[in-house]
């Protein structure tokens, strides 16, 4: 099965390569008990291409574009992968006809141990997309949900400040792209201390992808202290369905409702109740005001 | 356009994580975490996130240096080389052998080291080879091989997991070793109980169910009267002292002494949370110590990594799965480096100078006469230096005019050498001083293994061209042992040299480049090749047979506060630098993030001396004077200071005591008597 995927994947991308409809194509390369991200420019590599383990590969397709010259990149993309490129799309911070996908359906085990509510790609190249299938386990936010207000601000102080300030929840999301990054700027969060000051580090990153996380996991997977980042993600997630039926990740052509154009949308007197709601009521969820 | 990503081991911590260099067109660009590594298991902190960031650094040395008047200038490989070799010869032939000194790198490769150690033992004759490790671990080293036989952590990084009880003693672990701390974090998630024990309230004191703030230097004193408790309590496991340990009534009668009311007027530590900490590492299915510069930075480090030997085996909480002694290396490679004989009594594998049958070996292997006493240790090279009885110092990767304590006085002696060499990827501080520099690569310019803290021996990767005309340190040295004359230094490259590590030393001899490739990493010992390596240490026996208690007497710091001096000093290192900073100061990440050093002091200190919080003071001890920027924190208790020696412009070792453990030979980093005082400006 795993074997059969892996050759529809391999196999797609020769035909990409040979047809020239891409000019390499970045996935994982296997062997030696590791897996890393790697170029495949010629056929003949292609053995060597891996769908075992799951990275974030469109934070190193952003990096390859910047220099990258004539023909496409071709990216080897689970659903995840290809809702990063929606979403970088949308923010304009990729040029589309610079990119193929080759899709890759999740398998039943993969899904689960990411659980992932759409484990596949709008279109897939390899494997059978788990259509219905939804593994995110909505409990744990109802728990801590089902929290006084009290608790919930001594749960996220008590986990947030294990933070050893690496940035890797920062560094491998494809989706925190900013040039000058505000966690960086000692005007928003004090440089050089450990644990960053609570919450702020913490959710001004949580606000910026507000509109955009597409819940893969890649910063709580590279989170040393094991802080449940993609929960906290998760709660904006709901709150964005919630107040205004956006989901990041599912239609480039699809608007954030963060987005303004000061006419109409937020920032405008209207608008502004909105985020302002919204705002708050994420605020509430890690504790922060309502006590 | 051209792009690969190239495992690679972190150059900074021994925790030893795995990550990939991302190199685009012949250059590096990121640095990406590796999701399938044991240590790492995708994650870094964020020095090892910017571990490329140095690497083509401007300030690079591109071009050897030579001294011409006052000045260093830069000048071709041949000329630098013939002219170390000509200086070397002359200066053992006119002052002997004896008269040179090698320091080692704990940044090096095992290969580098190796063929470093070969040739100052076999080409210049001396032992007087010594390395960073002296100023870390030595205590360890000394200690642990004294009580079991073998002096290296005993469990592995990921079998902390697996512990009921973590004794975190002297280790700021989320500073200095991020992936371990991460590693108790995870136990304790598990149900782990965790006992802190520091006298700065570290951030992972905040983690702990147990924290204990003890009088800095106190630590014999505590761990002798947890044991004291243990014993009458009858919590000690009797069995395993019966079968597995030797001289146990001795031990039982020298903490006897140790009540639990003298050891709070000793430390301050209340009996109550003695008592607990007692019961709980004791009574525990798996307890483990972890330990660090806390313990070893002291006149009596040997001391307390005895009492911690003591305290494991007289609890039976050593020699299994998820428990036992666990000192956390500092560098990437100090085991290795100690591993390879980057020591003035030892050869590779710890086998012994003045040991006839171990000197025999090496003499056939590399065909040479090897001199039999053992050399000096790193501070007392500097001593001899300033004596004039060093005469020349070969320097590679290391920078004692940060790292060393006293470094006035480390000045005075290397300005008194006849020849400095200084073999560095940047013109550090002690590469200013040098009559010539040779310009190395950086790790990710070169193939090779690094040993990491659990005793993991790891493969580095050639990722880009050496800059400049920088060579590998192997490289030059094997130049300059063939332009000295000597045989065996033509090899083909560092698998050919690790091979010779391999024949030479028992703990290595089952690795290969090939093994190394395909099984991610081994560890030591792997005495052959069907040998997996080994996870932890002293499972059936200690190495030594029987393990050795050893009864240990309290004793105070040297340098206690006086009314001149009213202020204890105790140093460190800060979570977003390493070390001299030659690296970090230099990546443009870590910079942004930690600019200059600060001076921690108490509110109530910072009240009473009437300074505030970020204010230029000045700190000065019976050695020298620093001027540095004040952090006002609970972090450091009243009438301490802690500064970081990280920083050139506020060089902590500008004021600590080279006063020595007469053992292990290690400087008191962690204790001296300074004063604070404010700075006044003129209007």
């Amino acid at each position: 099965m795993e074997e059969r995927r892996e050759e529809q994947a391999r196999e797609r991308a020769r035909s990409m390569l040979l047809s020239g409809e891409a000019r390499a194509v970045l996935g994982l390369r296997g062997g030696r008990g590791q897996v890393l991200p790697y170029l495949f420019s010629r056929p003949e590599e292609l053995g060597d291409l891996s769908l075992s383990g799951i990275y974030p590969l469109a934070k190193v397709a952003l990096r390859l574009l910047e220099k990258w010259e004539g023909g496409r990149l071709a990216v080897v993309s689970r659903g995840c992968d290809e809702r990063h490129f929606v979403e970088l799309e949308k923010k304009n911070a990729l040029d589309t006809r610079r990119v193929a996908l080759i899709g890759v359906a999740c398998t039943e085990e993969e899904a689960r141990e990411c659980g992932c509510s759409r484990p596949y790609p709008n279109q897939v190249d390899a494997g059978h997309p788990l259509a219905d299938a939804d593994f995110f386990d909505r409990r744990e936010l109802e728990e801590l949900l089902g929290m006084k207000v009290s608790e919930r601000r001594r749960y996220w102080t008590e986990v947030l400040s294990r933070c050893i300030k690496c940035y890797g929840c920062r560094n491998s999301c494809p989706l925190c792209n900013c040039v000058d990054c505000r966690l960086e700027e000692s005007r928003w969060v004090r440089v050089g201390e450990i644990p960053p000051e609570y919450p702020s580090f913490h959710l001004i990153r949580a606000f910026h992808l507000a509109d955009k996380c597409v819940d893969c996991g890649a910063c709580e997977r590279a989170c040393p202290m094991h802080i449940p980042i993609r929960r906290l993600h998760r709660l904006i997630g709901e709150e964005m369905k919630r107040l205004f039926d956006y989901r990041a990740g599912r239609d480039a052509g699809e608007k954030s409702p963060l987005l303004t154009d000061l006419e109409e949308g937020p920032f405008t007197t209207e608008g502004e109740d909105e985020v302002a709601r919204f705002m708050e009521a994420v605020a509430r969820e890690v504790g922060w005001v309502g006590l | 356009m051209d792009y690969k990503a190239v495992p690679s081991v972190c150059p900074y911590c021994g925790c030893g994580c795995g990550l990939y260099l991302e190199v685009m067109d012949g250059h590096l660009v990121g640095t990406l975490p590796s999701p399938t590594h044991p240590i790492g298991r995708g994650s870094l902190c964020i020095k090892g996130w910017s571990a490329h960031e140095f690497v083509e650094r401007e300030a690079r040395l591109a071009r050897p240096l030579w001294k011409r008047g006052a000045n260093l200038e830069p000048t071709d490989w041949d000329t630098a080389l013939y002219f170390v070799a000509e200086r070397l010869k002359a200066i053992r032939d006119r002052y002997g052998p004896r008269s040179i000194a090698f320091l080692s790198s704990a940044k090096c490769t095992n290969e580098e080291n190796y063929v470093f150690m070969k040739f100052a033992r076999s080409v210049v004759g001396t032992n007087n080879i010594d390395h960073c490790a002296r100023l870390c671990h030595a205590p360890t080293v000394a200690g642990l091989a004294y009580a079991f036989g073998s002096g290296a952590m005993t469990n592995s990084v990921p079998e902390l997991d697996e512990a009921s009880c973590i004794l975190v003693i002297g280790s700021n672990t989320t500073e200095n070793h991020p992936m371990i701390a991460s590693r108790i974090i995870n136990a304790r998630e598990r149900g782990a109980y965790i006992i802190v024990v520091d006298p700065r309230r570290i951030h992972l004191a905040n983690y702990a169910d147990l924290y204990i703030q003890p009088r800095l230097g106190t630590d014999v004193a505590l761990v002798n009267g947890m044991m004291n408790v243990i014993i009458q309590e009858g919590w000690h496991d009797r069995e395993f002292i019966r079968s597995r340990t030797e001289n146990f009534e001795a031990l039982r009668a020298r903490v006897a002494e140790y009540t639990p009311e003298r050891v709070r007027e000793i430390t301050g530590v209340e009996p109550g949370l003695l008592r607990i900490a007692a019961r709980t590492y004791a009574l525990s299915p798996n307890s483990s110590i972890v330990y660090a510069m806390g313990i070893t930075e002291h006149v009596t480090g040997t001391d307390n990594v005895l009492t911690l030997a003591n305290l494991a085996m007289l609890c039976g909480q050593v020699g299994k799965r998820g428990s036992g002694i666990n000192p956390l290396r500092g560098q990437n490679n100090v085991q290795g480096a100690c591993d390879m004989g980057g020591l003035p009594d030892v050869y590779t594998g710890y086998q012994r100078v003045d040991d006839p049958a171990a000197r025999a070996k090496f003499e056939e292997a590399w065909g040479a006469l090897l001199p039999e006493e053992p050399g000096l240790t790193v501070v007392e090279m500097i001593d001899a230096a300033a004596e004039g009885e060093i005469r020349a110092m070969y320097i590679m990767g290391e920078n004692p005019m940060l790292s060393d304590p006293d470094i006035n006085h480390v000045r005075e002696a290397l300005a008194n050498l006849d020849l400095l060499v200084v073999q560095d990827i940047f013109l550090n501080e002690t590469a200013e001083l040098a009559t010539v520099v040779f310009p190395a690569c950086s790790f990710a310019e070169k193939d090779g293994t690094f040993t990491a803290t659990d005793r993991r021996v790891q493969r580095v990767h050639r990722a880009i061209d050496p800059v400049g005309h920088s060579r590998a340190d192997w490289e030059i040295v094997c130049d300059l042992a063939r332009i000295m004359g000597a045989g065996g230094f033509a090899y083909r490259g560092a698998e050919e040299i690790f091979e010779e590590i391999t024949r030479l030393t028992p703990s290595y001899a089952g690795m290969s480049y090939r093994r190394l490739e395909e099984n991610g990493y081994l560890q030591w010992p792997c005495p052959t090749e069907e040998h997996p390596g080994t996870e932890f240490l002293h499972r059936e026996g200690f190495a030594r047979g029987k393990g050795l208690f050893t009864p240990v007497t309290w004793k105070p710091p040297l340098e206690v506060a006086d009314e001149e001096y009213p202020l204890y000093l105790t140093t460190g290192r800060v979570h977003f630098h390493y070390h001299t900073g030659t690296m970090t100061r230099r990546s443009p990440t870590l910079n942004r993030e930690m600019s200059f050093g600060a001076v921690d002091l108490n509110p109530r200190d910072a009240e009473r001396l009437g300074v505030e919080d970020h204010e230029l003071v000045s700190v000065s001890s019976r050695r020298g004077e620093v001027k540095i920027r004040t952090r006002v924190t609970e972090m450091v208790p009243p009438g301490v200071v802690f500064i970081p020696f990280n920083f050139r412009e506020s060089a902590a070792n500008a004021l600590t005591n080279p006063a020595r453990d007469p053992v292990s030979k290690i400087p008191e980093f962690k204790v001296c008597a300074v004063k604070l005082e404010k700075v006044t400006t003129r209007r």
